[in-house]
């Protein structure tokens, strides 16, 4: 146990995607920072989020590819997975990683400091470590990075054997018989999806009358077609109303919410994906003054402040999206803004990804948002059947969208659902944020054979003239 | 039915025209006629009207967008068929070499201000301004940033790239020097102790450092009106042999003639100007110099004599020099010059004339007005061959033949002729002979229209 006071320039609180970022940024720019973290270094990301997802929609994918390579002319028997070895090799993942976080902080002079930080004034707050020892740090800013937690459903609390959110999700010891997902949103559908394609016996119970709501109908239908072939359930605008013990398992009760039909689903359990809600509980935002708005999020300016000039926030707990890849965005803008630069989020746009089979990849405005935002707009689609590569992965489903400002010929905006459709969606959105015209992306040769051709070739449709499509 | 209205060659030798504004809105029902936008040629700012009645389905372009000829300008849902398309006017020379395609001009852009890397700030800064989040603008990342460090808010800036997209030469044309940026001012000069016997100044410059005064530019793309003056002037200078010929008129009898006969048709609504006088003295000259009115084929190597004339009369408009064109002035009484002039002036003043009045001139007269000096090298109208620059007209102290000093109003002529064409001794006739009608104006009265 020790008490101290120690001094900087600036604090991190949390240590994810945004709060790492932004304290390596300072370190870059010779600006003193600590760096605050009560868990692992990485935060939800790195830990128990997108990588080890990945890693398991990675693993899973493949299990699944031996299971279907009969068409390539393939035949395996005796596919048997030993979930524990695939479990520790993620674990691998995600250490090598969370490693290399601690490295590149310390490496470029931050500090990092272990415990639980809660602010005592404007510009002073403590850290309790888990040896309960208290630090006092006083600061001249601070970068509030502490992301946010799974939500709960009312009826269902997290309990960690029933009712589990998704990092327990991402841990079974064993692969499930059945599973109930409430919350057909990205995180349910890629849990569901790889323990789906694992063995289990998935079904999805959705609130509102589509999966992956928030993305464009026929984006999201290759998924829900897929998912179900292989076994899934859907239940759409259905509600989860409670569940009980059963067995070993759980019964959970739903509720058809047009027809008020009532169902009972046996599962082994429950995994809760409805979303999550910034954290800044026990943070202390009293003692300095800061409230959040009505979903709990600190309201930001384009410099990452806070309605307190000296106070920044970064990631989910600073707004919607709550995607590492804006929190790490933010927190470059709010390390750069406290070091004196003229930075400011002042991005086009923001990729989406959702690593479904076949995975969705969006940027900028989708037709929609765009025609919605005073835009008028030029709709270019191009089918992955028509695409030489797709075609030799034997992945044909799924398209690509460019919107385009017809006025200006500016790009504006990709959707995209098929195969790897995650590493097509950087080219777009560098072309965006360059204000990119439509035909410099779609006269830009794109390799052959590979999935980018269907980018240039959805631009070009766009434009009235693609090769490999009719246009009309 | 949808009609893809294109933009039609508006002036003479025109290529592109740029779009000052639209007068109409997508979803609008216009008229047949009626104007729909406004577009500066290489000469003047034209209202295009509405080749069809029907709505507007599409306005691709922006204020400041650079449309070429035969390019869709905007969309229609027309009524009833669509008109056959015209996007070509006038006859079409299939010798005539292709006008010089617009060089690239790489603009050296000044490199971005190295702004010192900023040690880091300590403390905070007292509560600065909101900043906003994302943007719609069209820009590269690079740029947004450049312009937030030159303090300028890049949503009101109007792209020069392709689709609007603001450049970072955009952003250095519209930045305002910062007099802050500057280094700051040494504070320490200690001037050395004085020799013995050297006289030390009692005054010394003001303190004041002058080195903290920052150096400013502005860069301007070259556009429109302007664009088209440097080329056409440019090309003047650089073909044509100019000699320019200067000579002083005595103004009495102009005087007395105009004071009798602006008072004769002020019923009628007419201001007939010295500028008139000396349209017509010029007409009334240039039949016995054919050579003045013609105008050079320099590809062909040929002189073309013009039996037409079509008097040209350089106006000073807001956006700049503009030509506008009295057609077969040789035809023309003194008060028809007159009202042609007036209504010219009056038009070209606010942006009014047509194209085709921007046209098609054969000799041109230049005035400066109120500042009109003493003389000039006036720059002949290209392709033209002869130019007549008028100065101000004031009471001058002339030597009579019988030693007398009297003030009498006087007036300097300065003609440019193309040397090629004109010899010397030419040039000095027809100035003589505009001068004799000036100096007695009843002899235009010999003149027939």
């Amino acid at each position: 146990m020790s008490d101290a006071t120690l001094a900087t320039n600036t604090v991190v609180v949390g240590a994810g995607p945004g709060g790492y970022v932004a304290a390596i940024r300072l370190g870059q720019l010779g600006v003193p920072c600590v760096l605050i973290e009560r868990d692992e270094l990485g935060g939800t990301c790195l830990n128990v989020g997108c990588i080890p997802s990945k890693a398991l929609i990675s693993a899973s994918k493949l299990v699944q590819a031996i299971r279907h390579a009969g068409a390539m002319g393939i035949d395996v028997q005796g596919v048997s997975v030993d979930l524990a070895r695939m479990m520790s090799w993620k674990d691998s993942v995600v250490g090598k990683l969370t490693g290399g976080v601690g490295g590149l902080v310390k490496g470029n002079g931050s500090k990092i400091m272990r415990g639980t930080a809660r602010f005592t004034g404007p510009k002073s707050l403590e850290v309790r470590a888990a040896d309960g020892g208290i630090t006092t740090l006083a600061f001249e800013h601070a970068i509030i990075a502490t992301g946010s937690v799974p939500t709960a459903l009312p009826g269902f609390v997290f309990d960690g054997k029933h009712v589990l959110g998704s990092t327990e999700g991402l841990a079974f010891a064993r692969v499930p018989e059945r599973l109930v997902v409430i919350g057909g949103g990205y995180i349910g559908m890629e849990l569901g999806g790889v323990w789906q394609r694992l063995g289990t016996k998935v079904t999805v119970v959705e609130y509102l009358d589509q999966l992956l709501p928030g993305f464009e109908p026929d984006l999201v239908r290759p998924v829900a077609k897929r998912f179900k072939e292989a076994g899934g359930e859907v239940l759409l605008s259905t509600r989860a109303v409670g569940w009980e013990p059963s067995g070993n398992g759980v019964r959970v009760h739903i509720e058809e919410r047009g027809s008020g039909i009532r169902k009972a689903l046996e599962a082994d359990h429950v995994l809760l994906t409805v979303g999550r809600r910034p954290l800044t509980d026990g943070l202390g935002l009293a003692a300095l003054g800061l409230e959040t708005d009505a979903h709990g999020f600190l309201v930001v300016d384009g410099a990452q402040r806070t309605a307190i000039p000296h106070i920044f926030a970064v990631g989910d707990v600073a707004g919607q999206p709550m995607l590492a890849h804006k929190a790490s965005k933010e927190a470059e803008v709010a390390a750069e803004v406290i070091a004196g630069q003229p930075s400011a989020f002042d991005v086009r746009a923001i990729p989406a990804v959702v690593f479904t089979d076949p995975e969705i990849a969006t940027v900028g405005l989708s037709a929609k948002d765009a025609k919605a935002q005073g835009y008028e707009v030029k709709v270019g689609k191009f089918a992955f059947a028509a695409n030489g590569r797709a075609l030799s992965l034997n992945e044909t489903e799924g398209f690509v969208r460019i919107v385009v400002d017809a006025r200006t010929k500016a790009l504006l905006g990709f959707e995209a659902v098929g195969s790897e459709v995650s590493n097509l969606v950087a080219e777009v959105a560098l072309a965006i944020e360059m204000g990119a015209q439509a035909s410099e992306l779609g006269q830009t040769i794109h390799a052959h054979p590979t999935l980018a051709e269907a980018v240039m070739e959805a631009t070009n449709a766009a434009l009235g003239h693609a090769v490999h499509a009719l246009n009309r | 039915m949808r009609y893809e209205f294109k933009l039609p060659d508006l002036a003479e030798g025109m290529v592109e025209g740029e779009l000052v504004g639209w007068l109409v809105a997508v979803g609008d029902k216009v008229k047949a006629e009626q104007p729909v936008a406004e577009v500066m040629t290489d000469k003047a700012t034209v209202v295009i009207p509405s080749p069809v009645a029907g709505a507007i389905l599409e306005l691709p372009w922006q204020p400041g967008d650079i449309v070429k000829i035969g390019q869709a300008l905007m969309i229609f849902d027309a009524d009833g068929a669509a008109p056959a398309q015209r996007t070509h006017a006038g006859h079409v020379d299939p010798n005539a070499t292709p006008s010089p395609s617009p060089s690239p001009s790489p603009t050296p852009s000044p490199p971005p201000t190295p702004s010192p890397t900023p040690t880091p700030t300590p403390t905070s800064p007292p509560s600065p301004a909101p900043v906003p989040r994302g943007t719609r603008a069209l820009a590269a990342p690079a740029t947004r940033r450049l312009a937030r460090e030159l303090g300028i808010d890049i949503g009101h800036i109007v792209g020069t790239g392709p689709g609007g997209r603001v450049t970072p030469e955009d952003l250095q044309a519209k930045a305002v020097p910062s007099t802050l940026a500057a280094p700051a001012a040494s504070t320490s000069f200690q001037s050395p102790a004085p020799a013995a016997r050297v006289q030390v100044p009692t005054w010394s410059p003001s303190a004041r450092d002058r080195g903290t005064i920052a150096e400013s530019e502005e860069r301007q793309k070259l556009r429109g009106l302007r664009r088209a003056i440097f080329e056409t002037m440019g090309r003047s200078k650089r073909t044509a042999a100019h000699f320019t010929y200067v000579d002083e008129v005595d103004c009495e009898n102009l005087y007395t003639a105009r004071e009798k006969l602006a008072k004769a048709v002020e019923p009628k609504g007419v201001r007939i100007t010295y500028l008139a006088f000396i349209a017509k003295a010029m007409l009334c000259a240039l039949p016995r110099f054919p050579k003045m009115n013609a105008s050079v084929d320099d590809d062909k190597q040929e002189v073309v004599l013009k039996k037409h004339v079509h008097l040209g009369i350089a106006a000073a408009t807001e956006p700049g020099l503009v030509v506008p064109v009295i057609r077969h002035a040789d035809r023309m009484s003194l008060l028809d010059l007159a009202w042609h002039i007036q209504d010219l002036g009056e038009r070209a003043k606010t942006n009014k004339l047509r194209p085709d009045e921007l046209k098609g001139s054969t000799i041109t007269i230049t005035s400066l007005g109120k500042l009109g000096g003493l003389m000039a090298t006036p720059i002949i109208n290209h392709p033209e061959v002869a130019i007549v620059g008028i100065h101000a007209m004031q009471k001058r102290a002339v030597v009579l033949d019988d030693d007398r000093i009297v003030a009498r109003r006087r007036m300097n002529l300065s003609l440019s002729f193309d040397h090629r064409l004109i010899d010397g001794h030419e040039g000095a006739a027809f100035a003589q002979a505009v001068k004799t009608y000036l100096e007695d104006p009843e002899l235009m009265l010999l003149e027939t229209v």
